[in-house]
């Protein structure tokens, strides 16, 4: 690994964490288009972060130190992910960029954000929580399977490179009905881990029906802007996932500047479609009832096994 | 290098034996509770004595001796090959911190319990050091029936027993099983077994390797043997729960991987039992971890927990028979696998279930639905706690993310050469996948709503303090967590070595060589440790303006139960998995005429559709049969006459 390959991974990683925002503010825009209205500046997230962090945090008398340390665990989580996500270049910055550890990290999030919501013992939180508990359970598996599946088709092992440089290499061979089933299994397992609708709406606070934001009721001020921030970044996460793990044509695999110059042209179009693809999603389709949503993290998970099963069938 | 019946050998299990029968009869015989601590502190010696065996393993030596006693049946043996020694190594170090924590926790524990104590260690080391059907055998009779005694408590009759019988039916199935093997290997010195199989026959190994999974499946709790395990958690005394849970169940998985893989040797034909064993093995993984959903009890969460874990090592072993012959690298990750999470099991367990002993002591609650918010009264002890959930919960960078890690490696890593087995192996990894979200979803209920949140009653409001020096074996058990997980790739070599040794299979090609990714737990650990430094670092300058108020409670003040509880924090679990529950009902009990209170029971479909028949219908027979016996002398008479007349028929007949 030379040095210009590490600056190359280091400012995809970079690159990743400062644009997530931007992502969130660009799925705002798309849906206020939509909607006939003029919307927030594209920026908007950078500016709610600003006044977060200058902000004061209000903190339950009944929080622990957990309460002040899951902010920190899920932002550095986050982070973790970051630095071994594939983004404009196949080659990531982090030597532990296996699989099962992204399935367990996304894993630690979850179990920080869950204990989150019962810190302060109040309602909203513990519903949050709960049903959080309730989609992990099917959610997880899943993902688990979806990238299982992605390695077992390249066998190329479990590093992310190595997978994302495989499925390149092999064109369009690599389409097979396993790829495209696990694909679908992500996509509805990216709007899932996410609470976008149809599985919850991260616009409003205060709904009997909502998941993540009633996780974090209790949290303000810089605990509340590095939740955000999180989130926000897993969204990014997931997306540079599907568009470079599941559909990576396009990535630079190897360092000439005009692979890397027309990675970060087909890596754009792709965030702008997927970011297009949810906000039509989260325009045109109404939440779902919470017990409803089972029966459509069910199908992610059949999908997923199926996509298992097909290899070795096909 | 191999030591036989040298004075090396001869100190060595002086020094482990002789402390700890010098405290048996030293407890059993005195009066005074007084002398409890010293009996304890003989079990601690042998301990210490018994976790040098890491020396052995470090320098490579096989110990074995015989003891000075004989019998008609030949002579007493005990050895310690490669992987004994890292497992006894091992669970000395967990038996003692156990041992540690009973001195510390209770003042009052008598020197029978110690005496006891005394006796299930040397009961765990003569097994796990074994050499002859006899001692082995002996050893595991002893294991179940100090088990028993050590777990007498107030009202816990029907559990105990319960145990008692369903242990001796696994009992009974070990001692056929290895009693049916000696009289085929024509010697009943364990080490001179080797691969038996071929001599055996396939279908005579598939039967006894089942007779023998299922006879340590009793004492793991596989499914439908796991009825004991709820109740008997939940009523023993938390040391013994522990010993069980940890101990115990290192000596049957070790005893258990030496039969399997060099007893009877796992061959390419006996893979249909590796399947059946396999299924049953993620039945009973799922099955504990959806009932540990819905428990009302810590000790009961921890009880299935334990049945899971111990589902998933057993599921490790099956893989390593369907491997076996096809890859032995892989079945080498697999077996390397399924050690290394019953020790990470032993850590954290041991662990969880001394951090919920010291929270019913101190506030004197033993339901869920009335704890919460311990962690503001004792921090300390919330932070231990913490520590143990995450590694329960597999979470990176703990030791049980570690072993999950490797076992979906493992089932990845199938490569077979039928194609119809290796479409379970997508099945194996959903089970894996789903009963590990459930545990870790069980697992943040039970920390969070012991330690989180508002109390609930008043013990919670006003703990007692903990017990001086309560927190030392603990803080010890929560640091190898961590140790274990950072430090996990050393651990597996010597795993490793130790598999290879006694599984006869080849050091080359290593276990690495399958691995398709790069386990780097450390990396991953320091990483995690760098960022978090890093942030507070960043937010180290100014001071953080911050404001303590109460919980939101729309307006109004929240009363102490107002706010989410266990029940209803795993209800949506419970309402999309609800045909496995069975009879979820709602039970409605009036006690006076204007008050109905509703209680929503789980109760266990396998003691109501399986035991509760079983018992119902056994207890008609014996009255059936009891009628028959009339005391009357002419009655016997007839009998004998009959079953004389029936068996010269018999004879001439056949």
């Amino acid at each position: 690994m030379n040095y210009a390959e590490l600056a190359i991974m280091l400012i995809q990683a970079s690159a990743l964490v400062m644009i997530s925002p931007l992502i969130a503010g660009i799925i705002g825009k798309f849906k206020a288009l939509m909607q006939n209205r003029v919307g927030a500046s594209i920026f908007q997230p950078y500016r709610d972060l600003r006044k977060l962090i200058k902000k004061e945090s209000v903190v339950s008398e009944n929080a622990s130190f957990l309460f002040r340390a899951i902010p920190l665990v899920c932002i550095t989580s986050m982070l973790l992910l970051a630095a071994m996500t594939p983004f404009i270049y196949t080659g990531v910055l982090a030597p532990y960029a296996d699989v099962i550890a992204m399935v367990y990290i996304f894993t630690m999030f979850r179990f920080a954000m869950v204990l989150g919501g019962l810190e302060g013992g109040s309602a909203f939180g513990g519903m949050g929580s709960s049903r959080e508990a309730m989609m992990s359970v099917l959610i997880e598996p899943a993902l688990l399977l979806s990238i299982m599946t992605l390695s077992a088709i390249t066998g190329a092992g479990f590093n992310i490179t190595d997978i994302s440089s495989s499925i390149i290499g092999a064109g369009a061979f690599a389409i097979s009905p396993a790829l495209l089933l696990a694909g679908t299994s992500f996509v509805i397992t990216m709007v899932a881990e996410n609470t976008r609708v149809p599985f919850d709406n991260p616009d409003t606070h205060l709904e009997l029906t909502m998941i993540h934001e009633g996780m974090l009721m209790e949290y303000s001020g810089r605990g509340l802007a590095m939740m955000e921030m999180a989130s926000m970044l897993r969204l990014t996460i997931f997306m540079a996932l599907l568009g470079t793990l599941f559909f990576p044509w396009g990535t630079a695999v190897t360092m000439a500047p005009l692979d890397l110059a027309v990675s970060v042209v087909v890596i754009i179009a792709k965030m702008l479609v997927i970011a297009f693809g949810i906000a039509l999603l989260e325009s045109t389709i109404a939440k779902m009832r919470v017990f409803r949503m089972p029966n459509m993290l069910t199908v992610s998970f059949a999908l997923s096994l199926m996509a298992m099963i097909s290899l070795y069938v096909l | 290098m191999h030591l036989q019946d040298g004075a090396l050998a001869a100190v060595f299990f002086v020094a482990v034996f002789v402390p700890a029968v010098a405290g048996m009869i030293l407890g059993t015989f005195s009066k005074s509770n007084k002398v409890a601590n010293v009996v304890a502190s003989l079990c601690i010696v042998s301990c210490l004595a018994g976790a040098s065996t890491y020396f052995l393993w470090r320098a490579g030596v096989d110990l074995s001796y015989t003891l000075p006693i004989s019998s008609a049946t030949g002579s007493y043996m005990l050895s310690i090959d490669q992987l004994s020694a890292s497992m006894m190594s091992f669970s000395s170090v967990i038996f003692m911190l156990i041992v540690v924590h009973v001195v510390k926790s209770t003042s009052d524990s008598g020197c029978r319990y110690s005496a006891l104590l005394n006796v299930l260690f040397l009961a765990c080391f003569s097994c796990m050091a074994a050499d002859s059907v006899l001692v082995l055998l002996f050893s595991w009779e002893m294991v179940t029936l100090t088990t028993f005694l050590l777990s007498k408590n107030d009202n816990n009759e029907k559990a105990r027993w319960l145990f008692f019988v369903i242990a001796h039916i696994g009992g009974v199935l070990l001692i056929c099983a290895f009693l049916y093997i000696s009289s085929v290997a024509g010697t009943q010195v364990l080490s001179e077994w080797r691969d038996l199989g071929s001599s055996l026959g396939a279908g005579t190994s598939m039967i006894l390797i089942l007779m023998i999974v299922l006879g340590f499946g009793s004492k793991l709790g596989l499914v439908p043997f796991h009825a004991w395990m709820p109740n008997l958690y939940a009523s023993a005394p938390i040391h013994t729960t522990a010993l069980l849970s940890t101990v115990c169940s290192n000596v049957a998985v070790l005893i258990l991987i030496k039969s399997i893989f060099s007893y009877i040797g796992a061959s390419p034909a006996m893979t249909w039992v590796a399947f059946a064993i396999l299924a049953l093995a993620a039945v009973t993984a799922l099955w504990g971890a959806m009932e540990s959903l819905v428990q009302k009890e810590p000790k009961k969460i921890l009880a299935y927990s334990s049945m899971e874990n111990m589902a998933l090592v057993v599921l490790c072993i099956s893989l390593g028979m369907i491997y076996f012959g096809e890859s032995p690298a892989l079945a080498k990750l697999v077996l390397i696998a399924a050690v290394l999470h019953t020790m990470n099991h032993a850590v954290f367990k041991s662990l969880m279930l001394m951090t919920i002993d010291t929270v019913e002591d101190c506030t004197g609650e033993k339901n869920i639905g009335r704890m919460g918010g311990l962690s503001k009264a004792l921090p300390v002890l919330s932070a231990v706690a913490i520590v143990g959930v995450l590694s329960m919960a597999a979470i990176p960078p703990t030791n049980g993310f570690v072993s999950e890690w490797l076992m979906i490696q493992s089932l990845m890593g199938a490569d077979l050469e039928s194609k119809g087995m290796s479409l379970l192996m997508p099945l194996a990894l959903a089970a894996v996948g789903i009963c590990g979200m459930m545990m870790a979803a069980s697992y943040a209920r039970l920390y969070a709503f012991v330690f989180l949140g508002r109390p609930r009653s008043e013990g919670m409001k006003n703990p007692r303090p903990m017990k001086k020096g309560t927190i030392l074996p603990m803080a010890i058990l929560a640091m190898l967590c961590l140790g274990m997980g950072f430090f996990a790739t050393v651990i597996m070599d010597v795993i490793s070595s130790g598999i290879v040794s006694v599984t006869g299979m080849l050091p080359e090609p290593g276990y690495r060589s399958v691995m398709s990714g790069e386990l780097l737990p450390f990396v991953l650990g320091a990483t995690i440790v760098a960022i978090l430094a890093l942030l507070l670092w960043i937010f180290r300058g100014e001071k953080h303006r911050e404001r303590s108020t109460r919980t939101w409670g729309c307006g109004g003040r929240l009363e102490d139960d107002m706010q989410y509880s266990s029940v209803g924090f795993s209800q949506p679990l419970v309402k999309v998995f609800h045909p496995f529950y069975g009879d979820t009902a709602v039970v409605k009990e009036s006690e006076s005429k204007d008050e109905k209170i509703v209680v929503t029971e789980f109760t266990e479909p396998f003691v109501k559709y399986l035991y509760k028949p079983l018992s119902a219908m056994i207890l008609f027979l014996s009255e059936k049969i009891g009628k028959t016996q009339t005391g009357n002398i002419q009655t016997y008479f007839a009998y004998l006459l009959a079953t004389l007349v029936v068996a010269l028929l018999a004879v001439r007949l056949l």
